[in-house]
């Protein structure tokens, strides 16, 4: 994701020429400028700074007055000091183990040709789509009865899963731009292979690895569903302990300042990354990978042993959905026509995966209206300063809702958007639109980099031409970023239909998605039911990946780079 | 009556890049501005297609054009590195400023590829051009629109030597063959020669001179 990295702004100050600028002025310009910033903003503020202001708010000023002793109550807590110790201990040490096992897939992936490449680029892509339920059911079904099962290397185990594709493509989009002729440099001036990998390709690739482990410790340190389903009672991180504070104990104070302790961290690390992004060279160029030689055959055994590792969570998965009571059979599919055992449900999974497909579809449409205005916004560089500190501003704020508890966004709307003229509370429209707020970050993050390489140079090639800016708009930068947007917003639906944290507050029983019930019946008595939710995760991560393929295949490759 | 530049300047915060420059190009000429990098020409070239915000007059056959918006100006701006459009094929490129104006026209597109020697190239993908080629498209881009004037900024730059020299003669050709009024920028006083019919030299962001280029009934190429 060097793409996501690379912040092209070509300013030389010697040379006015290369001097990027937003072309035509006047009035209808300001104008469209402001509908185009107040899409985003407005979705962001109302759905987004509201419900979580207001939560916080509620936490931090019980009478009105900030209860500066009540803060330091929780916080002195020995369980939130535990609990956010353990967050940070573990999204760590689990940053690192996909750090050392996701280099080489993106060493083998980014340099060489080889027999199931394509076949492993998409092995490795699989588990960052799944829904975080799934992926939690699918580590249950593969640790039950082993002694590992409700431990917490379960918990890394799952978040190094879904987080390798983080690394393969990041590192290794930057991998494919590096130039092997370094090496090859480095190599003839008497350097043997480990050295030329410290000094040379290791210290390029910095910003990118950088990058990258700080994008995986956002997953880790966030990741709600997997480490609701395979934590439990037993093993708390912030994001459930917020849950279970706010929905089992209505402790709002605690809540809160978990919430706020939770959005410092994210905020930190999100200025750190902003930097390395600033830091790392623009390099658009990619070097085509070469076939294998004798001594590279170790780093191809080693990565697709990665990525055979990565496909037996899914076998179990798999497997455990067609055991029944009465030995291997397709029982507990036929099951997901019922509303459960005992009717735990008030649907069926059938209905179920149908409310998911339309919540969904909804969701992608909000998120692609938003996260492509604010894309085309945030690829133009402004001559002030000042509009140029604005836009970094929104770059930064839409990324917020990555970092920000899905369960604070999910309880913040119920208490906010309750009162005319937003009495939203009743209405279902509550669940595609936090779904769009997680999608909205991942499709500017797509959408961004290809509308930057538009250059502004081209718009200017355009209008000289005869277009009016309406017409640059839509002949240039989204004539260019078809394909792009075609990926992103496969990227939104999967994003959508995966949701949990804010969707299980949100979804009423008549109107749950399928991630919901699959939790809901994990959760209940009778072995028909949790042999229901399996078959019903395996149904969904069956339609997730069916669209990952189609994004697959039109070639965009900062696709699940982040 | 051409075009008429009347106190021209352009400033980036203290950097005047280009200073109070006056000049008429009648319709029908070639004109070249010669000078060294940082010398302001490109930047006065951005400025008459309405890119850069300056000071002073820049009118069209009497007509003022400073609050005329850059796409309505009839002024084809072709670029010193093509600036094809990578989504679209020669022929998308080249006919892109007809789609503009309401008009698809496929055999004005055909027309103007046999013209710059790219015939039945339309349906190639231009990242699969040569730099001599792209160059190519990009001139008959910039003259599919017919602009009333058309801004050359170092169109022939990026190209080795000998191409530059066999395209400069094209380019010479082409222009004298659609009658257009047309500013050459470029670095190369050889390929001015060759191009223009007068070249004045700009020496930061001053003009300084204006002279006619010599008879061209022997060719220096």
């Amino acid at each position: 994701m060097p793409q996501l990295i690379r912040r092209f702004r070509a300013s030389r100050p010697g040379d006015p020429s290369h001097v990027p600028r937003i072309a035509g002025s006047g009035a209808t310009h300001a104008l469209a400028w402001t509908l185009g910033i107040a899409v985003p903003v407005v979705f962001v503020g109302v759905f987004f700074a509201w419900p979580v202001a207001s939560i916080v708010g509620r936490g931090l000023f019980p009478e009105g007055a900030f209860d500066l002793a009540g803060v330091l109550e929780v916080l002195g807590r020995p369980r939130t000091q535990r609990i956010i110790g353990f967050t940070i201990g573990m999204a760590a040490l689990a940053t690192l183990i996909t750090l050392v096992l996701g280099m080489p897939v993106a060493a083998a992936l980014s340099r060489l040709r080889f027999r199931g490449r394509t076949v492993l680029r998409a092995v490795v892509l699989v588990p960052f789509v799944l829904p975080t339920v799934v992926v939690g059911i699918a580590f249950r079904a593969l640790l039950r009865e082993t002694p590992l099962d409700g431990t917490f290397v379960a918990i890394l185990m799952a978040l190094v899963f879904f987080n390798i594709a983080v690394v393969a493509r990041t590192v290794g989009a930057s991998w494919e731009s590096l130039d092997p002729r370094q090496e090859e440099a480095a190599r003839v001036l008497g350097a043997g292979p480990v050295r030329v990998f410290a000094t040379i390709t290791l210290r390029r690739l910095g910003p990118s690895i950088a990058a990258a482990a700080s994008v995986v410790f956002l997953f880790c340190s966030t990741a709600f569903g997997t480490v609701l389903v395979l934590g439990g009672a037993r093993y708390a991180t912030i994001e459930t302990e917020i849950w279970l504070l706010t929905t089992q104990f209505l402790d709002l104070r605690a809540a809160s300042v978990l919430s706020i302790a939770q959005l410092v961290v994210i905020v930190a690390l999100l200025v750190v990354t902003g930097r390395i992004r600033a830091k790392a060279t623009p390099e658009k160029r990619s070097f085509a990978p070469r076939p294998p030689r004798r001594h590279d055959l170790p780093l191809i055994a080693v990565a697709v042993a990665v990525g055979a590792l990565l496909v037996v969570p899914l076998v179990a998965l798999v497997e455990r959905s067609l055991r029944t009571r009465d030995g291997y059979g397709f029982g507990n599919y036929l099951a997901l026509a019922s509303t459960g055992d005992r009717h735990a449900l008030a649907v069926t999974a059938w209905q179920a995966l149908g409310n998911s497909l339309g919540f969904a579809a909804a969701a992608t449409g909000v998120a692609m209206l938003v996260g492509l205005t604010a894309a085309v916004l945030l690829s133009r560089t402004p001559r002030s300063p000042g509009a140029r500190r604005a836009l970094d501003a929104l770059d930064g704020v839409l990324m917020l809702p990555l970092g920000v508890s899905a369960v604070t966004v999910g309880f913040g709307f119920l208490i906010t958007l309750n009162t005319p003229p937003l009495d939203l509370r009743t209405s279902p429209i509550l669940v595609p639109i936090a779904q769009a707020l997680v999608a909205v970050p991942l499709v500017v993050r797509t959408l961004l980099p290809v509308l930057r390489s538009v250059g502004s140079r081209m718009r200017d090639a355009a209008a000289t031409l005869g277009a009016p800016p309406w017409r640059v708009l839509l002949t240039i930068d989204l004539g260019m970023s078809a394909r792009a947007a075609l990926a992103a917003t496969g990227l939104a639906f999967t994003v959508a239909l995966g949701e949990f944290g804010a969707t299980t507050f949100l979804s009423r029983p008549d109107a749950a998605t399928l991630p919901v019930i699959i939790y809901r019946l994990m959760g209940l008595p009778g072995g028909d039911n949790a042999g229901m939710a399996v078959a019903a995760s395996v149904v969904l991560a069956a339609v997730t990946v069916a669209v990952v393929a189609l994004v697959e295949r039109t070639r965009v490759n900062q696709v699940g780079a982040f | 009556m051409g075009l008429t530049l009347t106190d021209v300047s352009v400033r980036f915060g203290d950097v005047v890049a280009v200073d109070d420059v006056s000049l008429e190009i009648p319709t029908g000429e070639v004109f070249a501005l010669l000078g060294a990098s940082g010398s302001g020409k490109s930047t006065l070239l951005r400025a008459i297609a309405g890119l850069e915000p300056c000071s002073g007059d820049i009118a069209f056959d009497g007509e003022s054009v400073v609050g005329t918006p850059v796409h309505k100006r009839g002024f084809a701006l072709m670029f010193q590195d093509g600036q094809l459009f990578p989504h679209l094929d020669v022929a998308g490129n080249v006919g892109y400023a007809l789609r503009v104006q309401g008009r698809r026209d496929d055999a004005r597109v055909a027309d103007l590829l046999d013209l710059v020697g790219l015939g039945g190239f339309g349906r190639r993908r231009v990242t699969e051009l040569s730099g001599g080629e792209q160059q190519r498209v990009a001139l008959a881009r910039s003259l599919a629109a017919d602009p009333r004037l058309l801004l050359l900024d170092e169109p022939l730059s990026a190209l080795d030597r000998e191409l530059r020299e066999r395209l400069a003669l094209d380019v010479r050709r082409i222009l004298t063959e659609a009658g257009t009024t047309a500013i050459l920028v470029t670095h190369d006083h050889a390929e001015a020669e060759v191009i223009a019919d007068r070249v004045g030299r700009l020496d930061r962001g001053r003009l300084v001179s204006v002279s006619a280029t010599p008879d061209r009934g022997v060719e220096p190429a």
